[in-house]
């Protein structure tokens, strides 16, 4: 980490801002543009590049004021997903249905509750990572 | 990918990127810094624990992403990325 201490005092700001929900006017909002945000492509790709990180562990957080799974469901549903092509308005990704064996099956949906994740998100990793090895 | 100190306020490092990792719902967009006008997008996606987390990102070109925001997933956050994308969506029936 080694963000200078303007760029520390500005996304102290900014965070507060957050904190604050003191945030701009939707109408003011600009439409998607792959150059100023980034994407989930971009995301995946940075965060192979973390080395390892401090031993910690989570708090418990707030007891109040969550947003709920059926808050989260209803994100999803307005089409919030993470666009796996990596831009918003590209339509439908495409899908392939496999079968497994009963094993792999029952390591899949382990590792899913392990990691708090879902059995597509690995599928969709793996994939990933053994197509593009030498791609 | 960088993570500011003001990240760390709330949870550990490695829970901001492991909601990043699982992510759930990604919204490019969901604010602006009111400095510089360059966007804030918003990530939402599991604690290690499996808690929901919100995550706030500013991306600089090129190609760096800094973190500075990690707190539970809040009620006002999801109100307002429910309104963003129900905008977004009307937008493109036009």
């Amino acid at each position: 980490m080694t963000l200078s201490k303007n760029e520390q005092d500005h996304y102290a700001a900014l965070a507060a801002r957050a904190e604050n929900e003191g945030y701009a006017p939707i109408e003011q909002l600009p439409a998607f543009d792959a150059e100023r945000s980034t994407t989930s492509e971009e995301l995946d790709a940075l965060l192979g590049e973390i080395g390892e990180l401090p031993a910690s562990t989570t708090p418990a957080g707030a007891t109040a004021g969550r947003a709920t799974e059926e808050d989260l469901q209803e994100l999803i549903a307005l089409g919030g997903r993470p666009s796996l092509s990596g831009r918003p308005g590209t339509g439908p990704s495409p899908k392939r249905q496999v079968r497994l064996p009963h094993d792999l099956d029952a390591l899949l949906t382990q590792r899913a509750e392990r990691d708090h994740t879902k059995p597509s998100v690995i599928m969709r990793d793996a994939i990933d990572a053994y197509l593009r090895v030498d791609a | 990918m960088k993570w500011a100190e003001s990240a760390e306020k709330h949870y550990p490092i490695a829970d901001g990127i492991h909601a990043i990792q699982n992510r759930r719902v990604f919204l490019p967009a969901f604010d602006v810094d009111p400095e510089t006008g360059e966007v804030v997008d918003l990530i939402v996606g599991p604690a290690r624990d499996g808690q929901l987390l919100e995550v706030f990102v500013h991306r600089r070109a090129p190609r760096t992403v800094y973190i500075f925001h990690v707190l539970h997933f809040r009620p006002k956050t999801a109100a307002r990325a429910r309104a963003i994308m129900t905008a977004q969506n009307e937008e493109g029936k036009k």
